[in-house]
């Protein structure tokens, strides 16, 4: 793309579950690469993998899990063969992540302090306590939070949920990472306060000239600040395009889809267009597409083969039969 | 009935709510003492049309979903008056209670835990037959429940073999629909969605909505339809309030409040709203801050620490100035107000520094003056003060209160001839000082009077400024009560006293008085548009 670096490149990935019913496919061949100061949005629903991609990227799928085939690449070095030390130097300092629910990501015994404290010294290796003190401050005001001198000494159960997601959000910004993993860092919060976060990621990505994916289930949000993003279904990644594109011209019908079942602000309809029935079962492997059994366009060929990806405008991909038959 | 129909021709509320309040007791210690209150819902006033959706957004802690517990009684109010077609149904006794709730249903917002999961299906649907009867008809009562939960599943779109089934084994959006056809068994007139599709995912969520949609106009149903997230409500209701802290803030018909929103924290609720369309993409303004707390909600309008049209009159106060000094680190180690001052005490509408032993308070006036007349320009609160000086602390002069006997002549003069304990005495004492002193601007002590304090029946004053000011209130007060008197008021006579009293205090402090402000009134502006903001105060709409 109009060269430039990748950050961050991801071929076949594929991660299962190996459970006593069966085996769960829950990312099944993605592909997604993520350059040097983009804002890269995954959108989906519940299910769909979008938060196993996270923790496919740093290595912390959850046992009985596995990533069994597929490569990721931090510019140009393999993550998935990396041994567990040479992992953890990578997390946090090149790659770090924003959790969903701040309440249960950070120690409920441990100070703010302590916290960004413990982050700091181990990857960069300060342990004088004044200069501690003084990095863990900057850390603190780089995200506004209100009198950081005062929230330092204190105990996640003391902070609002607006200031845990700011306490994580420096938490995993204090290192400098080039690339940034915010996993629904908003869902939990206020429309106002979410405002408030968004506000800040957007400011602080553009500042730090890191790297960002954002994964969430409201298009709204990717819309408003995303430059790219992917839509997952059933985990896969069934189109991805730069923002303006998608919003333009959605081409997988489940883009279409969920473009016009959200409600938007202003616009009475009687009745909202919707997708019929539900999110397909994983344990079931898919012979064609995961989406033929809701989509009103399916094709005989849909449930008999996977579809490929094909680039219908430049930047523009969809893995959907009705595109890679004619184009 | 359809939600075409509209609501303004809907004829006659099924529901209405007035000054509805709830305060959960905060407790502390081994013996839970009450510390305060949390102020749930305080004052809300409502009514829902036949076939109508009313919807009501607000942040979480807002009391939204207080406010739809409380019209079920499904957690009791403090005060306020609900009723339902006609009948009081905070007046009801348990009994009565029963059947009117047969009526009026709620679906909850988590259907992973409001589903019994040891129930079947069929169960759980059913489940209000086995409280309120089975229902009517010739045939067995077993019959017809059964051909009753066959038709409310299928109403909602779920099939009947599903019905031998437990609630494990659907998903987030049946469980939803089957929540729904349990509210449905009893053919109720009013129910209440509490968040109803927020645990669904978009595509599913539209298959909700739809249906809520489709039964309401086909079963004639009144919806208050609770939710945070404003697309979702702009989509389904009628008429929408927004709530905050424990008010409602602004209630309008879905067109115009979508349009014409006048509150500013509308405005900002509105704009915070990320739009699924790039094209959109604005430059967010939002709002900076947090919602407050709700067990000591701000004086004045609630929202005015977070607004960013707020002016001197909107109820800037003691807490809001102590958080200025703090958020602009004057409080810090270095800071002027750390330098002479031991404690901040934030008492409504007056924050008072009491200064270390030995410290001068020259220098922390100097400062706070400069301050207020530097910063007047931007920041409102700075021109809501009123007065800025020391403070003896440990004086008062204080009113001592007779109590009246009843009048044998009776009848000639204003107060009537009534006795009168002297603790209302006391109170009657404190509002006239209130009202005149305050209020009134021909008193230029106002400015310099501290709220009273009303003991039984002594009613404590004080004055900020130089010693001779004490003097001034004093023989200003005697003045005051003998004029009062002399006008026929019988309380102003008996008031004894006058003196200067020492108490416990601190022998010097300095005091920030702010103008004291009452809440909003709610301004009607037509059309069912009510707004409680001042900005609305001359019926005109502030400029957007």
């Amino acid at each position: 793309m109009n060269g430039k670096k990748p950050v961050l490149e991801i071929k076949g990935l594929r991660t299962q579950f190996f459970l006593r019913e069966g085996v769960v496919t829950a990312l099944d061949g993605i592909d997604l690469t993520i350059y040097e100061n983009e804002s890269v949005g995954i959108v989906g629903e519940t299910g769909c993998g979008k938060s196993m991609t996270a923790y496919s990227i740093l290595r912390l799928v959850p046992h009985p899990g596995r990533i069994t085939a597929g490569s990721i690449k931090y510019k140009g070095n393999e993550l998935t063969t990396l041994d567990i030390d040479r992992m953890r130097s990578v997390r946090g300092t090149k790659i770090s992540m924003i959790f969903q629910d701040a309440s249960t990501a950070l120690d409920p015994v441990f100070t703010v302090r302590d916290q960004l404290g413990e982050v700091i010294s181990l990857h960069q290796g300060i342990y004088d306590k004044a200069a501690l003190d003084k990095k863990i401050l900057e850390a603190l005001e780089l995200v506004r939070i209100a009198a950081p001198r005062d929230v330092m000494r204190m105990y996640p159960h003391e902070l609002s949920g607006g200031m845990k997601q700011r306490v994580m959000i420096s938490l995993a910004l204090s290192c400098s990472p080039s690339l940034l993993i915010a996993d629904e860092p908003t869902t939990a919060l206020d429309v106002t306060i979410q405002g408030q976060i968004l506000k800040l990621l957007k400011a602080l990505v553009a500042k730090t000239g890191s790297s960002m994916m954002l994964i969430t289930h409201n298009l709204g949000i990717v819309a408003e600040t995303c430059d790219r993003i992917c839509v997952m279904y059933a985990g896969r990644i069934v189109e991805d395009a730069e923002t303006f594109e998608l919003f333009a011209n959605p081409r997988h019908p489940y883009t279409a889809g969920l473009l016009v079942a959200f409600p938007k602000l202003g616009e009475k309809k009687a009745e909202l267009p919707v997708i019929r029935g539900t999110v397909p079962d994983l344990m079931n492997p898919f012979k064609g597409c995961p989406f033929v059994d809701r989509c009103d366009k399916a094709l005989e060929v849909c449930s008999k083969q996977r579809p490929s990806r094909v680039e219908v405008s430049p930047g523009h991909f969809v893995s959907c039969h009705l595109w890679s038959g004619g184009g | 009935m359809g939600p075409e129909s509209g609501p303004s021709n809907a004829g006659e509320p099924l529901i209405e709510v007035t000054d509805l309040k709830k305060l959960f007791p905060v407790k502390k210690g081994v013996f839970g003492r009450v510390v305060g209150h949390v102020h749930a819902v305080d004052g809300v006033s409502l009514s829902v049309m036949r076939g109508e959706t009313l919807g009501l957004v607000g942040e979480s802690g807002c009391g939204k979903t207080t406010v739809g517990r409380a019209i079920l009684r499904l957690v009791e109010p403090t005060d306020g008056k609900v009723v339902f077609n006609g009948q009081d149904v905070l007046g009801l006794h348990p009994g009565q209670l029963r059947a009117i709730r047969k009526r009026m249903q709620i679906v909850f917002q988590d259907p992973y835990s409001s589903l019994d999961p040891r129930m079947t299906i069929e169960r759980i649907v059913g489940e209000g037959f086995a409280v309120h009867g089975s229902p009517k008809g010739s045939k067995d009562p077993n019959v017809a429940k059964r051909e009753r939960i066959h038709e409310l599943i299928e109403q909602v779109g779920l099939s009947h073999d599903h019905l031998s089934r437990l609630p494990h084994e659907f998903s987030g959006g049946q469980r939803q629909r089957i929540a729904l056809a349990r509210a449905l068994a009893l053919d109720p007139d009013f129910i209440v969605l509490d968040e109803p599709t927020s645990a669904l995912d978009v595509s599913v969520q539209a298959q909700a909505l739809n249906l809520l949609k489709r039964l309401q106009s086909k079963l004639g149903l009144s919806y208050l339809f609770i939710s945070h997230d404003l697309s979702v409500v702009g989509h389904m209701s009628d008429r929408i309030a927004v709530m905050y802290l424990g008010k409602i803030v602004e209630l309008a018909p879905a067109d115009v409040f979508l349009r014409h929103a006048l509150h500013p924290y509308t405005q900002a609720l509105i704009a915070s709203i990320p739009m699924p369309d790039p094209k959109m993409r604005k430059d967010r303004k939002g709002i900076e801050g947090e919602v407050p707390s709700p067990t000591n909600p701000p004086k004045g309008c609630r929202f005015h620490p977070r607004c960013p049209k707020a002016f001197a009159d909107c109820g800037w106060n003691a807490g809001d100035l102590a958080d200025w000094l703090k958020a602009n680190g004057q409080t810090d180690q270095d800071g002027v107000v750390a330098k002479d001052v031991a404690k901040v005490r934030e008492d409504g509408f007056v924050l008072g520094f009491w200064l270390r032993a030995g410290s001068e308070p020259l220098a922390l006036l100097k400062f706070l003056r400069e301050v207020t007349t530097r910063s007047k320009a931007e920041v409102p609160m700075f021109q809501a003060v009123q007065a800025i000086d020391t403070l003896i602390g440990n004086r008062v002069i204080e009113l001592r209160c007779m109590p009246l006997r009843a009048d044998r002549h009776g009848g000639k003069s204003k107060s009537g001839g009534k006795k009168l304990p002297s603790k209302l005495v006391a109170d009657k004492v404190y509002h006239a000082i209130v009202d005149s002193y305050t209020s009134d601007s021909s008193h230029n002590l106002g400015r310099l009077l501290l709220p009273p304090d009303v003991k039984g029946s002594r009613v404590y004053v004080r004055v900020i400024g130089p010693e001779a000011n004490w003097d001034t209130l004093r023989t200003s007060l005697r003045a005051f009560f003998e004029k009062r008197k002399a006008a026929g008021e019988r309380f102003a006579g008996s008031v004894k006293g006058f003196s200067i009293r020492k108490v416990k205090g601190p022998k010097l402090s300095v005091v920030v008085k702010f103008k004291p402000v009452e809440e909003p009134p709610t301004y009607d502006l037509g059309g069912g548009h009510m707004v409680s903001c001042l900005l609305c105060k001359h019926g005109e709409p502030p400029a957007p």
